[in-house]
């Protein structure tokens, strides 16, 4: 297993490598530049920003300064946020959106598998209706209208809570709501789907027949079989919810990175958008890579050979 | 992690069974649950007001109505009474002649008007335009056609009732009829989704969890790097070099939503793969491709359908971001995302523009995901917990 | 596990209550939270090109002259000028007591340096162009003569003369402008790009920078050596980006901001009914216009374009479709505007609507387009408003026999196609004017002009008067000749104007010494909150 982590690391780079130099020629052959706002710039000025900017200088030099600065730990400077460089605002957004990702994450895999064990033992009761009609919901209404709603009622009409904004961790509280309802409820119903299965399973079964307590058979041996595709599904997430959420950061105003890829993307801010997908790129190998552990961890059955 | 169809799976012994296939015992369950039928039901209903209801419904989607903009969902038809007589006013002031008493009586009303010179009998059209009458005629005392010159005469005009059951949007359009345009496309967006989810997604998942090693390694890295490219970028090339167009909305759906699957089920058929009934295949020389349609797919379709119906719903909502890149469906067509977001912007402005597109959205993939769940119990055990 | 559970949500709900009381007041100094447009490009005010960096540095940095809470142009740094009679050579006196927020007095060599420091080419300065009235500023940011020849000099550390090129009635005005703002030349010197960091920048406004968090908020503080201090009675501005106006509107009204620099339209039903006195519209100078792409055969016959500037129903799209929010449009400058008086108008702005399309089928059938056979596309960049906009816009058309199709386009993508001469119809654009002369307005479609001059239009006749305007020193002269050209504009129609901005903004009732004015600036030092 160890070799296996090993080999994966090293091929992470040319993983990266290849995300890099897609994403490099993609974003440049997009139309317009970080000069072309609303209003458009005298072309003597235009000059003078790409000649500041090396951007007078043919693609694949600049692609080759790109790397050799990536190779330095160098995402250069941003272009629409010029007095910082984009390691800067990683600096500062990274911790920010980790954090408010992270719990929402560990809440919604907490929560969500709960209920959804809970609703698979009691299938086809009230409370797996309860649990299962509650998801559909969740599933269903987009974060976009869930965020200012929760706002609204939570921070306008009852005034429990800031309406948006940073700094305590009163301001935490409705982000990490809204981003961890929706994984509550798709982590309930991979997890109620996979313990109904998993109940009528032999190891299962045979745990029964050796007349093993009823928590010791659906707590280790039916949940440790039903979360695998949680576990898969969690991969991707975790690297989505980690890396910040444009709509939860835009509406309450959170300092985090969720916004960077769009506000760059949109702003054609070439270097933001690159460092963005470096970040995602890292958090995704390394979250598929964790689920691939976990699977041999959870199932040893499964061999990586 | 289930070797229930162990017995109808292991290969040489199918021909012997008078068994139901495996899609014909799902059919038989599906029929036994009440609630999965009544939603499939339902879902049927959605894709037929989806369909035919455009159609059928009075307003067209499109049809503008400047005189309605943003009226409040009603069950009552439009105008309301105390409006019509100050609209006419308003109306009749543009023709710029002398106006009397206006009268109001049932759907007719009727004002006297005159002039210095002759009244010209084009300045119906004041009153025609106004979507609150129709029928503008110009009388004389009897109710008879004005003569030609008169100088004074009596506007009457039919009050022209309208239905916004819903209400309308910004621009005064019906928004029931657009909610009916809107699930048209969204389902059509919702079905293709799932589709590439499902062939794609699961084909490759399947492959690639099975031959393991090397090839699976490779597959897996296609995948992260796909998760790594920006979206954006990719939909603005699209445009770009394609121009706009219907089709590349389901193209650039359609290549973002089979990843998650893609890696569910590659995780599945890892486990899969070890199963006694695929080893027992297995040593019986059945072929790779056989392997992996027959016995990984069919087992691991529990979370996929389950996934499924997760991915509808954000392929709805997908499409209202590409809309805004320039990507998805142009006015005047719309679809349930642009909808429920336009609703969430005028959250408290026009609170029925949220409720109803939002609400009828929720409805949707809700129908959507019932009877994908009950699909998902069909690797079933005889007898034990049910 | 879930008695745990609902334990924790208790004792969670238990403490969210007293804390939501206790975060509202923390400090006893006088904090004012204003939300602004989005975070600025740079502090650098010499990159900066928005109106939302224009109100950071208006607190930041304090101008020769500045503009008082009602756009009136006040001394700032400058205790008096003179100018010379042809209007060419300005002195200022500078005065004794204007100092930067590290004690440093303000000289004249700093306004000469950040004078020059902006026309440098290697500065790259985007608005660099907004001050070449200065002399031989154009040549500098060309790179064909030397910083030292600009047109500014320091006569002594209290004395600085400005030579223009020629006289230009709206300078003083351009000197209120970010770029005309000074920089502290040591700290500049010393700390290279970095000298916009929290610690590294001095700054002479009234503010001085305290922390900046990109998308929480910019902290500044007020600057104990502004010369006006003790009238200084707000401690501390937290300036707060809203990229989602929706999202400031809510803290508006659970009292976490005092102020919104913008409104959502989508909500100004809602507002009127309940903010009362606190929602503000104020006329401002920006023209929401429709450029038309002249070179297209059919759309080359100047009555086609009059025909369909007569059959848009500009109130409906001001009042309705903008919830009053926008101001119906008869002329491409906006009114309000200096050095102009009576605006050249559209002939059938008194007219109905109807009589108008029927003046616009006539043109049309003069123009030789029948009925139903003229098809354009409008093309418009995201945005809610400009899609219902243009929706509207297709209806109206429709009346007058024109079919058109409406496809929107991502931002970034759509002004450089419109930049680069893209095959479009009809577009949308809008244009905030910089500084209050009609000049600013008009500049945009002299033939020269590609980056503005969106429909390609050329008319030497035009530019012919830019320029002779641009010669001439007589105000209402001046004036005379701009309107001609206006007027030359509105005739030929290579854009049609629909609609005068108006700027929007939420004021809290606790905050005084918000005067609403055409030029929207709003400095802090002129306010103060009610506790």
């Amino acid at each position: 297993m160890f070799a296996y982590v090993l080999r994966r690391f090293a091929g992470a780079v040319p993983t990266l490598f290849i995300i890099v130099t897609i994403a490099f020629f993609m974003i440049r052959l997009a139309p317009g530049g970080p000069f072309d706002l609303e209003r458009p710039l005298d072309p003597l000025i235009m000059k003078n920003l790409e000649r500041a900017y090396n951007f007078d200088k043919p693609l694949w030099q600049q692609y080759l300064i790109y790397l050799g600065n990536l190779a330095q730990g160098d995402l250069g400077p941003s272009f629409t946020r010029r007095d910082f460089s984009v390691v800067d605002l990683f600096r500062t957004g990274l911790p920010v959106s980790i954090q408010l990702g992270g719990i929402a994450l560990s809440i919604a895999l907490v929560v969500g598998v709960f209920l959804g064990a809970l609703a698979a033992l009691r299938q086809n009761t009230w409370v797996d209706y309860m649990v299962v009609g509650t998801a559909t919901f969740g599933i269903t209404i987009p974060t976009f209208v869930i965020a200012p709603v929760f706002s609204l009622f939570f921070g306008v009409m009852m005034g429990w809570l800031p309406a948006g904004g940073w700094g305590t961790w009163q301001h935490m509280v409705l982000p990490i709501a809204t981003l961890a309802l929706p994984q509550i409820a798709i982590i309930a119903r991979l997890t109620r789907g996979a313990t109904i299965e998993a109940l009528r399973s032999n190891h299962v079964r045979t745990a029964r027949a050796y007349g093993l307590p009823s928590y010791v058979v659906v707590g280790v041996h039916a949940l440790r079989a039903a979360i695998l595709p949680v576990v898969s599904y969690l991969g991707p997430t975790a690297a989505a919810l980690l890396t910040g959420s444009v709509v939860v950061e835009t509406i309450f105003g959170i300092p985090g990175i969720g916004r960077y890829f769009v506000q760059g993307a949109l702003g054609r801010d070439y270097t933001l958008v690159m460092g963005t997908v470096v970040v995602i790129a890292c958090f995704v190998i390394v979250f598929n890579l964790i689920v691939d552990v976990l699977y041999a961890w959870l199932d040893p059955r499964v061999r990586y050979d | 992690m289930s070797n229930t169809t162990l017995e109808q799976a292991s290969g040489p012994r199918e021909p012997l069974v008078a068994g139901r296939s495996l899609g014909q015992d799902a059919w038989l369950r599906l029929r036994r649950n009440r609630a999965a039928v009544a939603s499939a039901v339902v879902l049927l209903l959605l894709a037929l007001a989806g369909i035919v209801g455009p159609w059928i419904h009075a307003h067209p989607y499109d049809r503008i109505y400047p005189q309605y903009v943003r009226a409040p969902a009603s069950l009552e038809a439009y105008p309301k009474e105390d409006a019509i007589v100050p609209a006419f006013e308003s109306a009749l002031e543009r023709a710029r002649v002398e106006i009397g008493e206006i009268e109001l009586s049932g759907s007719t009303v009727r004002a006297p008007v005159s002039d210095d010179e002759a009244l010209d009998p084009r300045i119906v059209r004041y009153i025609d335009r106004s979507d609150l009458f129709s029928n503008a005629r110009l009388e004389d005392e009897e109710g008879n056609e004005m003569m030609e010159g008169a100088t004074s005469a009596f506007m009457v005009a039919d009050v022209q009732r309208l239905r916004f059951v819903f209400g309308t949007d910004a621009n005064g359009r019906d928004l029931l009829s657009r909610i009916l345009i809107g699930i048209r496309i969204s389902l059509a967006i919702g079905v293709l989704a799932s589709m590439m989810a499902l062939l794609l997604g699961v084909t490759y998942g399947a492959i690639a969890g099975y031959l393991g090693g090397r090839v699976d390694n490779l597959m897996m890295r296609v995948v992260d790097v796909l998760y790594s490219l920006p979206f954006i970028f990719f939909v603005i090339l699209l445009v770009v070099f394609f121009g706009r167009n219907f089709v590349l909305i389901f193209i650039a759906i359609g290549c973002t939503e089979w990843l998650d699957m893609a890696r569910i089920v590659r995780g599945q058929t890892l486990t899969i793969k070890r199963q006694e009934y695929v080893q027992a295949a297995e040593a019986l020389g059945v072929s790779d491709a056989g392997i992996v349609r027959r016995h990984i797919i069919p087992n691991a379709l529990g979370p996929v359908v389950v996934f499924v119906t997760l991915l509808v719903p954000k392929a709805i909502l997908l499409e209202s971001l590409l809309s805004f890149l320039g990507l998805g469906v142009q006015e005047p067509l719309t679809s349930l995302g642009l909808l429920i977001a336009e609703g969430a912007a005028n959250m408290r402005g026009a609170a029925w523009l949220s409720d109803l597109s939002g609400g009828d959205a929720d409805g949707d993939p809700v129908r959507a995901q019932l009877p994908g769940r009950w699909i998902a119990r069909r690797p079933r055990p005889e007898g034990s917990l049910t | 596990m879930l008695r745990q559970l609902m334990n924790a949500a208790m004792l969670s709900a238990a403490m969210v209550v007293p804390g939501g009381l206790v975060a509202t007041q923390a400090f006893a100094e006088v904090v004012y939270n204003r939300g602004n447009d989005t975070d600025p490009t740079t502090l650098d005010h010499h990159k900066t090109t928005t109106v939302a960096e224009g109100h950071l540095m208006r607190d930041l940095y304090e101008g020769l002259v500045v503009q008082n809470n009602k756009a009136e142009v006040v001394p700032g740094v400058a205790e008096s000028w003179e100018i010379s009679d042809d209007g060419l050579v300005y002195t200022f006196k500078l005065r004794q007591d204007a100092k930067w927020s590290n004690g440093d007095p303000v000289k004249a060599s700093d306004f000469v340096f950040t004078y020059q420091r902006i026309q440098n080419p290697e500065t790259a300065a985007p608005y660099a162009n907004m001050q070449y009235p200065i002399l031989n500023a154009e040549a500098i940011n060309k790179g064909e003569k030397e910083l030292a020849e600009l047109g500014a000099k320091a006569l002594d550390d209290n004395t600085l003369e400005i030579t223009l090129n020629a006289p230009t009635p709206y300078f003083l005005e351009l000197l209120t402008h970010q770029t005309g703002l000074p920089l502290h030349q040591a700290s500049v010197e010393e700390h290279g790009t970095e000298f916009t960091r929290p610690g590294n920048m001095v700054t002479n406004g009234a503010y001085m920078l305290e922390n900046f968090t990109p998308n929480d908020k910019i902290t500044m503080r007020k600057n104990p050596h502004f010369h006006d201090a003790d009238n200084v009675k707000i401690d501390v501005v937290n300036f707060i980006p809203f990229e989602d106006r929706a999202t400031c509107l809510r803290r508006f009204e659970a009292g976490e901001v005092h102020s919104c620099s913008d409104l959502d339209n989508q909500q100004m039903d809602y507002m009127k009914a309940n903010l009362g006195e606190q929602l503000r519209v104020a006329p401002y100078l920006g023209v929401y216009y429709l450029p038309v792409k002249v070179k297209k055969e059919k759309l080359s016959d100047q009555r086609v374009r009059q025909a369909i500037s007569m059959a848009i129903d500009r109130e409906f799209l001001a009042d309705e479709i903008w919830r009053g929010t926008m101001i119906p449009a008869w002329s491409f400058v906006p009114p309000g505007i200096g050095n102009y008086g009576e605006n050249a108008t559209l002939p059938y702005a008194e007219d109905d609507i109807l009589d108008r399309e029927d003046a616009a089928k006539a043109l049309l059938e003069e123009a030789g387009v029948a009925e139903g056979s003229l098809s354009i596309e409008l093309r418009h960049n995201t945005g809610e408003n400009h899609k219902n906009t243009m929706t509207a816009l297709s209806d109206m058309l429709k009346n007058i026999g024109i079919n058109s199709t409406i496809v929107e386009m991502e931002g970034t993508g759509y002004f450089d196609y419109m930049k680069q001469d893209g095959d479009f119809d009809m577009t949308r654009a809008g244009w905030i004017g910089d500084y209050s002369d009609p000049q600013n307005f008009l500049f945009l479609f002299e033939s020269e002009n590609l980056g503005f001059n969106y429909p390609r239009w050329e008319n030497a006749d035009y530019d012919a008067l830019m320029d002779k305007a641009a010669q001439t020193i007589d105000i209402d002269a001046r004036a005379e000749i701009l309107r001609e050209a206006e007027a030359l504009l509105l005739e030929e129609m290579p854009i049609i104007p629909i609609m005068y901005y108006s700027s929007g903004s939420l004021v809290s009732d606790k905050l005084n010494g918000w005067e609403d004015n055409v030029m929207n600036v709003h400095g802090t030092r002129w306010m103060s909150i009610e506790q």
